[in-house]
């Protein structure tokens, strides 16, 4: 948990680099990721750049809780979603402050959690979002970059339960969890390879407009939320 | 096709249509387990599967339904099978049937046509040959054998006499037996002008169950309205003949009529097999839907 707060600030770090302190020589125990290889090669010998370490974060986490969550082989997405969300906050300082969000919206929407989170962190901020991001589109990029540029900004990207293959054959009846409206399909095995490959695409298409607007990402399945925290920053 | 119960097929008519309409948005209220998916939007965008498969069972279950109810209302078939009739041909042989109005003659004519009209009745129906003009005289009795009535109308004596047309068809009438389908094929171009009331002879064979078609020939002086009242007493048809060339497909109808029989076939167990079959066929394309 250590590790992440620390990535955080780092990461913070690197894009605040006009405001970081003077370079001073490595001694022993310094993070070998606080050298600063420029000056390092100006002066021949390893020198490590002031970070601000011991800033005082505000922590905020934004857990998909939709109805499209609650899928899932053993549990649902919701569960991990909202473990990492715990992890996330177990991750802040002593001195950290964390940051509750507005009150939850029923139902579940994202760009006005992000609109809300965009209002109330302050600077400085760590913020996690794991969900599906179905949403994604009606969110307008600006506010992911605003937020990005606010905050630390954390995108953990759900796993589809049947990315690896959906077992549907012949004439099934799906219910949409979200609307609850039925319908009816005969699924054949072109459909299934279809499908594979629509879910690929997506969640490499949410991945791409996450990261172009400075976000972290990672993906999460019904598993481990926390893992995923820490793959984010690759820790793990 | 016929049905016993008719406002049982009208109801099948409107079955149709509407569980089908019921079959298709009975989709949003069915209580059966469904795949449960997170955005039935992209599932539908991802899969990209044809919509005509699932419309094709909701029309084969509608089908099935419609097809139970039509069973219920007992459809029916005619099929024309062969009478197995026994037909007397009764044939003027009057001087007036020397006129060459129906060329050649209409005596010749009308044996032309009745050639072609005992080569065309159905195996198994008997003809027997009378012929009248100021007397009636059988040539042949009802046979099975065509060479026997080729012969018998060939032996037809030449025109000449009155018009006996009731004696004629009491001795027609005499040559069929007393039970079985029967009928007289009259050829005739005047009126009855000798012997017994054709009226009178055509309600014995009312009574008696036979029929009676009678062709009129040429375009002279017919006693049309009479004999066309004769032909409807006797359950029969009319039919008048200007020229030569309206006797292949007036002789041909007449065979058929006189010599087969409608009969209508119950056909509603195949109409209930036909409805158990697609109802089956649409349950076992339904029961193995997965569910995770």
């Amino acid at each position: 948990m250590n590790d992440v707060r620390r990535a955080v600030l780092l990461a913070r770090a690197r894009r605040r680099c006009g405001e970081q302190g003077s370079p001073r020589e490595y001694r022993c125990g310094d993070d070998v990721r606080a050298v600063d290889w420029h000056a390092s090669a100006r002066t021949g010998t390893l020198q490590v750049r002031e970070r601000e370490l011991d800033l005082r974060l505000s922590w905020s986490a934004i857990a998909d809780r939709s109805p499209s969550m609650n899928v899932g082989r053993r549990r649902t997405l919701v569960t991990a979603a909202r473990e990492a969300a715990a992890f996330w906050r177990a991750c802040a300082g002593a001195d950290d402050s964390w940051v509750e969000l507005s009150p939850p919206v029923q139902p579940f929407d994202l760009r006005a959690s992000l609109e809300s989170a965009l209002e109330r962190l302050p600077m400085h901020s760590a913020l996690l979002v794991a969900g599906d991001f179905y949403e994604l589109a009606a969110v307008p990029c600006t506010v992911l970059r605003r937020l990005a540029r606010r905050a630390d900004c954390t995108g953990l990207i759900a796993h589809d339960p049947w990315r690896d293959g959906i077992a549907l054959t012949g004439f099934v009846h799906v219910v949409d969890l979200e609307s609850g409206k039925r319908r009816s399909f005969y699924v054949a095995a072109q459909h299934r390879a279809r499908y594979a490959k629509a879910i690929r695409a997506r969640e490499a298409g949410i991945r791409q407009s996450l990261y172009e607007a400075g976000w972290r990402t990672a993906f999460f399945d019904e598993s481990d939320g926390a893992m995923a925290v820490l793959h984010a920053f690759r820790l793990a | 096709m016929t049905f016993n119960h008719e406002w049982i097929a009208i109801l099948a008519a409107a079955v149709f249509p509407a569980a089908f309409l019921a079959q298709r948005a009975a989709i949003s209220f069915q209580r059966q387990a469904a795949f449960a998916y997170s955005h039935l939007p992209f599932l539908t965008a991802a899969l990209r599967a044809p919509a005509w498969p699932v419309v094709a069972l909701d029309a084969a279950a509608a089908c099935a339904l419609s097809l139970l109810v039509l069973a219920a209302a007992q459809p029916r078939y005619l099929v024309t099978v062969p009478a197995g009739a026994t037909l007397a041909i009764c044939l003027d042989t009057s001087g007036s049937m020397n006129l060459r109005d129906v060329m050649p003659t209409r005596a010749q004519a009308a044996l032309a046509a009745l050639r072609s009209f005992a080569a065309a009745v159905p195996s198994g129906t008997r003809i027997g040959v009378v012929a009248f003009a100021g007397t009636a005289r059988i040539i042949a009795p009802p046979s099975t054998d065509r060479s026997k009535v080729f012969a018998a109308l060939a032996a037809v004596p030449p025109p000449n006499g009155q018009t006996a047309i009731g004696d004629g068809l009491a001795a027609a009438s005499a040559t069929l037996p007393a039970s079985g389908p029967r009928g007289i094929v009259l050829v005739t171009d005047g009126t009855n002008n000798r012997g017994a009331d054709p009226g009178e002879v055509a309600n014995r064979l009312r009574a008696a169950h036979i029929r009676l078609d009678i062709i009129g020939i040429g375009p002279g002086a017919l006693s049309e309205l009479a004999l066309r009242a004769y032909a409807r007493e006797a359950g029969g048809s009319f039919v008048r003949i200007r020229s030569a060339d309206q006797f292949p497909a007036e002789m041909k109808r007449v065979a058929f009529e006189a010599a087969t029989l409608r009969r209508a076939r119950d056909c509603s167990p195949a109409f209930a097999v036909a409805g158990l079959l697609l109802i089956t066929a649409a349950w076992f394309a339904l029961a193995g839907a997965p569910r995770l």
